[in-house]
């Protein structure tokens, strides 16, 4: 998994033109393999997707409850009663739509061909740009689905979605790092991604201007973060190598 | 010697008919009868423990019952203008519960209404006199035959429910295609019953209070050791969980996830399949 990771990696170098890439992307679809494999997700058969995509359509007007899920099925053809295949009832709308968002960002990135001069920091930048403009149409109605997502039997639910999105996010930019790094950049943008978001919700500017300034400052700060992590991470890696050596030639063999 | 060569011809009449073949017999609890007389004999049962009923339900399950059709209810999850089919509901447990669901969420019954359908017209009085004390307007009670409803119309109703009934149907099929056939699309049909259960522990313990202490209640307390004993055995036949979920895909509904849940490990179980 990790070469293989570092193999698609390597192929998204500015060398390479953007078709060959993207046609990389779709098909070793970093996201989709997940999706198919991960265990969540397997539980949700043909009839809750169908539900859930056509009661997602009357999330604005009636939030994230069980009328949009009855209105959805209304939509079908179907009782109002049928609402009743989602079990744990509006969460899963909620946890269906974080979940379509990440499984589209890729699709998305076609329509964004400069996306390869960028640097890094910019291909965040962009890409968490991308993934707040798919909540937008939810944004009057979003602090009910977080207040949903917050409950003790739906957090755990709500933290591997967060972890899968920011993992995402980063395999797009090109993230490459084989060690700690990995660790330190996924949760320092799953950081920035929740307070954006977050904010996002009281922003009443056009087109979210002051949203995306907000991110401006963010990845501002964690620049000098991730710098800072990577010293210290450099310092206590070479501070531990001088003491195995001071150890050594004393004859002590440390286990590792 | 006479009489024993007369008794010999009439047991060998009444298992067969003379020139055809052999009658299509059933289970009864643990007897084997013939799959006519089952009806009757089911019928009779429900007539003699039709006042003591919920008092019964409540000592055999220690009140666990209520927990059980309670879940059911807040799964259903109706809205204001559910229209549901309780088929076997003499008493009206889970209609009341029904009302008071919608009740509590609207603040009066909205448009939603109920149909009890009972093959027993003892357990259907018990549901009126019931509803007296409730007052609520939408129910109605209706004499009639699980396996064929011929006073239902096609495509008429929201959700259909059978709680504690359908072990006692002789055609368990049957009832599940007449299910089909009233439910509109995307309609639930929904089985509450007993079921098997699988831990070995927990099986032990159960066995013994459903052999020894219910026939022993319903002597004490009913007078009627026979009818509890024909309720306990006739749990034992009924198909397991996985059985039976497979009969309701049979029947053209579509299943989430393996169709049913169980409760109180299997003691009872929840299957529910949609008309999609």
């Amino acid at each position: 998994m990790l070469a293989l990771r570092i193999a698609i990696g390597a192929g998204l170098s500015k060398r390479l033109p953007y078709c060959w890439v993207a046609s990389r992307w779709n098909s070793t679809n970093h996201y989709d393999i997940r999706l198919k494999k991960n265990k969540f997700n397997d539980q949700q058969s043909e009839l809750q997707t169908q539900l859930l995509d056509a009661s997602l359509l009357y999330v604005p007007e009636y939030g994230w409850t069980k009328t949009a899920l009855m209105n959805g099925a209304e939509s079908l053809g179907w009782t109002s009663m049928s609402h009743g295949i989602c079990k744990r009832g509006p969460i899963e709308l909620v946890e269906h739509f974080i979940q379509t968002s990440t499984a589209q960002l890729s699709e998305e990135l076609k329509s964004h061909p400069d996306f390869l001069d960028l640097k890094t920091t910019a291909r965040i930048k962009r890409l968490v740009s991308i993934r707040l403009m798919m909540t937008s149409p939810y944004i009057d109605k979003w602090p009910q689905a977080l207040s949903l997502m917050g409950l003790p039997q739906n957090a755990p639910n709500t933290v591997k979605q967060l972890a899968e999105l920011v993992d995402e996010i980063w395999f797009l930019a090109g993230d490459q790092s084989i060690d700690l790094n990995w660790y330190s950049k996924r949760m320092l943008l799953a950081g920035v991604y929740t307070s954006t978001e977050l904010f996002m919700t009281t922003d009443k500017s056009t087109d979210f201007q002051d949203t995306f300034a907000f991110l401006d400052r963010r990845l501002g700060d964690v620049g000098t973060i991730g710098r800072g992590i990577s010293e210290v991470s450099n310092m206590l890696t070479y501070g531990t190598s001088q003491v195995t050596s001071i150890l050594k030639s004393k004859g002590i063999r440390p286990p590792f | 010697m006479v009489l024993t060569r007369w008794r010999r011809v009439t047991s060998i009449l009444n298992g067969r008919r003379l020139f055809s073949q052999e009658v299509k017999k059933t289970h009864f609890g643990f007897q084997e009868v013939n799959e006519d007389e089952k009806e009757s004999l089911v019928r009779q049962v429900f007539k003699s423990v039709a006042n003591n009923y919920d008092t019964m339900n409540d000592l055999m399950s220690v009140g666990v019952h209520r927990l059980w059709k309670d879940e059911l209810i807040s799964q259903i999850s109706p809205s204001h203008n559910t229209k549901l089919l309780d088929v076997a509901g003499g008493t009206g447990d889970i209609a009341f519960r029904f009302m008071e669901s919608v009740k509590k969420q609207y603040g009066s019954e909205m448009e939603s209404s109920v149909r009890i359908i009972d093959i027993n017209p003892d357990m259907l009085n018990v549901g009126r006199e019931r509803q007296k004390q409730f007052g609520y307007k939408a129910i109605e009670f209706e004499e009639g035959n699980a396996e064929n409803l011929n006073t239902v119309e096609d495509e008429s109703i929201d959700v259909y429910t059978i709680a504690f009934g359908i072990r006692n149907c002789t055609h368990i099929d049957r009832v599940i295609s007449e299910a089909y056939r009233v439910l509109k699309p995307g309609g639930r049909f929904t089985c509450l019953e007993f079921s098997h259960v699988e831990n070995p522990l927990i099986r032990s313990v159960y066995d013994l209070h459903s052999f020894y202490a219910i026939p022993a209640i319903g002597g004490l307390v009913a007078n009627d050791r026979d009818s509890y004993q024909y309720l306990v055995e006739s749990i034992r036949k009924f198909p397991t969980q996985q059985n039976f979920a497979n009969m309701i895909r049979d029947a053209g509904f579509r299943t989430v996830g393996d169709g049913y849940e169980n409760l109180t490990f299997g003691v009872a179980a929840i299957h529910t399949g949609y008309k999609v």
